[in-house]
């Protein structure tokens, strides 16, 4: 049998009962694991030699005044609230929503456009957007060139990658809805409601 | 369910504290029946606390998260002695000691959020502790020996030659132990001074079993050669 391993030897050291009978045998008879296992004995006996002082009995609670100080002007840390929820998982999940949405209203106008004979699809989804944007009442500018930006990202995207984009994962919604309280439920409606202008 | 139970017990706890309060602000007086008229209201905080002293660590992480400071004093108590030896087995002297000490606590104030209940409270401490020693003494070269060894330190008990003697030994061992790679002097520290099972090393230091059972070998080794040069 080969030598005991480190394992084996720890266990040895430490008279653990998950010493192999195997092992065991071989160390009562080799004299070069028994050696090992002295060395480790004898430095484990010299490192217990290092005492520990005992502090002042007036020590600990100074220690305690001490933290109690240097954390006097943190503020607590406080559990995750319905809001760090929000923050965390509807905030991120609404402008998902959002952007998909943008993204599936530039699919329809660069469809309605693209199957028109004679125009590529570039060139239509651009005379799609400065159509909607000459027919939208009150359209500026900036939404103007914003509806450009999305109307040259969306040409290049398919259905199936916008959905995917799109569709939240049910493990995680329902996980963090259950996490709510009612009180917190009832909050987040009303808190929706106002981010997404009343709508239902 | 494990947070669940936590939270439960710590709204109970925190309850039971604010049902104390109800009662001597409704009536004047406390359980005992004893009146309460002038009693300040460190007085009426003191019973929330006395509850806090007899919970849990489980229970003290929940009403702190909840709120309740006072929670957090009443785990530095209970863990300050622990994590203060951890710290001198680092850092060789009382000063540094005492000051990673309370930096461990102020760590762990902030990051008792992060806490969870995959391990014990004393366990997360230690890993905290841990990290903070083997950082301050990656960031501490060349090593300094202190001014004054024994400063702080109960004496009562030793002669100044025993004492001699003692600080002598355990300067040799000290300076061997600082010698270990970190994994190898944290396991050593965690194993021998500390009395942490190999189990409970490997959830301090994120390894397995077999990885702290293999560096307390070469731990014990190394500590041989650099004590006796073989």
């Amino acid at each position: 049998m080969t030598h005991l391993s480190p394992d084996q030897l720890v266990d040895a050291l430490e008279g653990q009962a998950t010493l192999r009978e195997s092992a065991a045998e071989h160390l009562a008879t080799c004299e070069h694991c028994q050696a090992e296992l002295a060395a480790m004995a004898e430095t484990l006996g010299e490192a217990r030699t290092w005492a520990m002082p005992e502090p002042s009995p007036l020590f600990w609670e100074h220690l305690s005044r001490r933290v109690r100080a240097a954390t006097s002007e943190e503020a607590l840390p406080l559990a995750p609230s319905w809001s760090d929820v929000w923050s965390r998982t509807w905030r991120p999940l609404a402008a998902v929503v959002a952007t998909a949405g943008a993204l599936a209203l530039m699919f329809v106008l660069r469809s309605a456009h693209v199957s028109a004979p004679g125009t590529s699809a570039g060139v239509a989804t651009t005379a799609a957007v400065e159509s909607a944007a000459v027919t939208t009442p009150g359209a500026d500018e900036a939404s103007d060139e914003a509806l450009n930006v999305m109307a040259v990202l969306a040409q290049d995207l398919r259905t199936e990658e916008v959905q995917q984009i799109a569709r939240p994962s049910a493990d995680a919604t329902g996980a963090a809805i259950e996490d709510l309280t009612p009180a917190q439920r009832v909050a987040l409606v009303k808190l929706i409601k106002s981010q997404t202008g009343g709508a239902e | 369910m494990g947070a669940n139970l936590m939270r439960a017990e710590a709204g109970a706890a925190v309850a039971a504290g604010w049902k104390a309060t109800w009662d001597l602000a409704m009536t004047g007086r406390d359980r005992t029946g004893s009146s309460t008229s002038g009693r300040t209201r460190a007085g009426q905080d003191g019973l929330a606390f006395a509850a806090l002293e007899r919970a849990d660590d489980r229970v003290l992480v929940g009403a702190f998260l909840d709120g309740q400071r006072e929670a957090f004093d009443v785990i530095v108590e209970r863990h300050r002695r622990h994590v203060y030896q951890l710290c001198f087995r680092f850092m060789g002297n009382h000063e540094d000691a005492s000051d990673l000490a309370q930096d461990v606590f102020v760590r762990a104030f902030k990051g008792l959020r992060n806490f969870k209940n995959e391990a014990s409270l004393g366990t997360w401490l230690y890993r905290v502790a841990v990290n903070v020693c083997l950082n301050r003494r990656a960031l501490k070269r060349p090593e300094t020996e202190p001014l004054d060894p024994t400063q702080h330190v109960d004496g009562r008990i030793d002669s100044p030659l025993d004492r001699v003697i003692r600080d002598e030994k355990a300067a040799v061992v000290r300076r061997a132990i600082e010698k270990l790679p970190p994994k190898q002097r944290a396991t050593l520290v965690l194993r021998v001074y500390q009395e942490l099972s190999h189990e409970e090393i490997a959830a301090v230091l994120g390894s397995s079993v077999g990885a702290v059972k293999a560096n307390f070998f070469h731990a014990l080794g190394n500590l041989r050669r650099h004590l006796h040069g073989s």
